[in-house]
């Protein structure tokens, strides 16, 4: 019985890595082909959480308290990297007291798991941690799991109709991540073989919330912002030459909007000297703005907050719409001719959530 | 001749702890005074600095381990506020891999200091000397921690106004006195063990100096968030600009032309959108903060190099109180010399914001 309760560990652990090698190639895949620097960083969490595991089920295998305070190390370093990534999309910044004190935290679990006292060898389990070291790996854990479900679930609570069905799916997956396992985990107290279960729930919860995102990354950009819309406009006769829509937006007339925004930049530039309209702030909604001084065109953004990629994004698809369409700038407006500038719309903004049916 | 250096290194080290104790009681009433929590922080790094140096010298008085070991826990609360308060004064957020990179040696500082053993020397008629690993961790911290100080300084020196040149390069003095001076007095009191207490003083001496600077005229530490170019006060329907007040030279600027401008930008913007009132403008290189008022029909326009929340809330403020004064005359708004009084509302919410028109 006792045999097989290691055994049961053993491969509980291994499995847990295995899970998190996949959840691992699945995002590097996609970071690696988008060369998206974020998710390279969220994927960088599930390699470390994968060394752990191994590590983990090798110190159970071995019996090696030593092999134990070792795994803890790239936990550690795991666990930042997710926290980053998490506050990156959240607010495109890391928040630094939050950061602070999950390095202090760290800092002194890994002091706790080298020192002597920490982890006992159970004959015919593993090693088991006890102590402070215990208390303050639970509330690590659940520090790290509930960040990651409230992320989840926030996303969940703001998806748009068509990506519900898969934040459903993120939502389930980070449940399983955190409530379940937390539940298995206490039941393990009193019958051991449920930290086994909970080991392999928790990996498994992590494994759906990857497919999710995999399947649709727009889903990480649902909580930073939503794009209403986006128009292409020309400078010099004040004219509407394209507009794009993924949210419900009041009827414009481009017309007016493009020569309003073409005398304001005018005058503040006479005026002041100080360059182009970049970006105007309203209370409820952002309008970015991208020119090209030697093209009579500016593209607009409208969106409810700013953003690093919605900027990027739009300096992109200003650039693509002048390149593909210089030769169309003549003065004569039949504005059918950019409609063709959807495709670079859904190429460069393919993250973008679209609101339109709600 | 040995008894003198032990007497020396406890004078100079309570000689600082005074100076900084009395910059930090300085700055402290100063942020009551004003409500300003980031002063605060300022002087919570000054005051656990001072008591840092109280403990040191004790500790070289009695030639005590243990309170020499506890005397690293002041240091340990202080340079995190001073690091934030550099932050939150140059960028209005905290570098996530700065405050990083302190909590990680401080950390370790932390865990050297407590758990390893054989890191302490008590020389007699010297007082106690800390080496090896911990005698190195030491001076990385202190080195990131100062160095961080005189950065600052240095950026707040190049880019001060000609008004605060002097006082920026006594700011500039002290903290080089602070940071660099010291250093070079600490390494060679590794030879010559005198100078580990001048170094004491001169550090004291050149932290002091920078509190002075900053207590003789805090817009000091408002010259890198931003730079603040004027202050207009239009009229939203009848398009007329009602008070102007400039801080540095900006295009010459016809207001009523810039008045309907705004006009006309809100006005078909909130038609089109429907997402409420325009609050900021962002150029290349300028940003115009606007603060309405449907009541008065109102608008305070303060164009600046940088967004800040100083400025926003200066803005907010100073609204309110030009219409709390001027409410009742508001109804007259061609007569624009009745505005006059509102310079003094300027230079009273906006004392912080630090004048550029002498070098233009």
């Amino acid at each position: 019985m006792s045999n097989l309760e290691n055994l049961v560990l053993v491969t509980a652990g291994f499995f847990a890595g295995t899970l998190n090698v996949i959840c691992f190639v699945l995002s590097f895949i996609y970071a690696r082909k988008r060369n998206n620097r974020l998710v390279y960083l969220f994927s960088a969490n599930w390699f470390f959480q994968s060394m752990f595991w191994f590590l983990d089920a090798s110190a159970h295998f071995f019996y090696s308290p030593l092999l134990m305070a070792i795994a803890f190390i790239p936990q550690m370093i795991g666990v930042p990297c997710l926290f980053i990534f998490i506050d990156l999309i959240k607010k495109e910044r890391v928040n630094s007291t939050r950061m602070s004190f999950t390095l202090l935290y760290e800092i002194t679990l890994i002091i706790l798991s080298f020192l002597p006292g920490g982890m006992q060898v159970i004959p015919g389990y593993g090693v088991h941690i006890v102590g402070n070291l215990r208390i303050l790996q639970i509330f690590f854990i659940f520090y790290y799991v509930l960040t990651y479900f409230s992320w989840s679930y926030l996303t969940w609570r703001r998806a748009p109709r068509e990506l519900k069905a898969l934040v459903n799916f993120l939502l389930f997956g980070s449940i399983l991540f955190s409530f379940v396992t937390a539940f298995m985990y206490a039941i393990g107290s009193f019958i051991k073989i449920f930290n086994s279960i909970a080991f392999i729930t928790h990996n498994l919860g992590a494994l759906f919330t990857i497919i999710a995102i995999w399947k649709d990354p727009k889903i990480i950009y649902i909580l930073p912002f939503k794009a209403y819309r986006i128009l292409v406009v020309d400078t010099n006769a004040g004219t509407g030459l394209f507009k794009y829509d993924w949210a419900e937006l009041r009827a414009v007339d481009e017309n007016i909007f493009s020569m309003v925004l073409q005398a304001v930049g005018s005058i503040l530039n006479e005026v002041l000297k100080k360059g182009e309209i970049r970006e105007i702030k309203m209370d409820q909604a952002i309008l970015l703005i991208q020119h090209e001084k030697n093209a009579p065109v500016a593209s607009v953004l409208v969106t409810s907050k700013s953003s690093k990629s919605l900027i990027y994004g739009l300096k992109k698809f200003n650039s693509e719409f002048i390149e593909i369409f210089q030769s169309q700038f003549d003065g004569l407006y039949e504005v059918s001719r950019f409609k063709e500038a959807k495709k670079i719309v859904e190429h460069i903004f393919d993250f973008v959530p679209e609101y339109k049916n709600e | 001749m040995v008894d003198l250096e032990n007497l020396m290194l406890v004078f100079s080290a309570s000689i600082t702890g005074i100076l900084v104790s009395i910059g930090g009681i300085i700055t402290v009433f100063y942020a009551v005074k004003r409500k300003n929590r980031l002063i605060l922080l300022f002087s919570s790094m000054w005051l656990s600095y001072a008591i840092f140096w109280f403990i040191d010298a004790a500790a070289h008085y009695l030639y005590s381990i243990p309170l020499m070991t506890i005397a690293i826990l002041p240091q340990l609360i202080g340079v995190p506020c001073i690091i934030v308060f550099i932050e939150l004064i140059k960028k209005e957020h905290v570098s996530p891999i700065k405050i990083s990179i302190l909590i990680i040696i401080e950390a370790l500082l932390f865990y050297i200091t407590f758990f390893v053993p054989g890191n302490y020397e008590i020389i007699p008629g010297y007082g106690v000397h800390n080496k090896s690993v911990l005698r190195t961790f030491q001076v990385i911290f202190l080195f990131y921690f100062v160095s961080l100080y005189f950065i600052w300084s240095y950026q707040t020196w190049r880019k001060a106004p000609a008004s605060l040149k002097r006082l920026t390069s006594l700011l500039l003095i002290g903290s080089t006195l602070f940071s660099v001076v010291t250093a070079l007095m600490y390494a060679i009191g590794t030879f010559v063990k005198v100078f580990n207490s001048i170094a004491f003083i001169i550090n004291g001496i050149g932290a002091f100096t920078t509190i002075i600077v900053i207590f003789k005229d805090p817009r000091i530490i408002f010259i890198l968030p931003f730079e603040a170019y004027r202050i207009l006060v239009v009229d939203t329907n009848e398009s007329v600009a009602l008070f102007k007040h400039d801080w540095a030279k900006v295009g010459k600027l016809e207001e009523t032309m810039f008045s309907m401008m705004l006009q006309a930008i809100g006005n078909v913007l909130d038609d089109i959108l429907k997402k409420g009132e325009v609050q900021e403008i962002q150029m290349d290189r300028a940003v115009l903060l606007i603060q309405h008022d449907k009541t008065y029909s109102i608008a305070s326009i303060l164009i600046s190099s940088k967004s800040s929340k100083s400025l926003r809330y200066g803005l907010k403020q100073f609204n309110d109180e030009f219409i709390d004064k001027f409410q009742s005359v508001l109804y007259d708004r061609k007569e624009t010399s009745r505005f006059e009084g509102v310079s003094e509302i300027v230079d009273k919410v906006f004392d912080f914001v630090p004048s550029y028109k002498e070098i233009l």
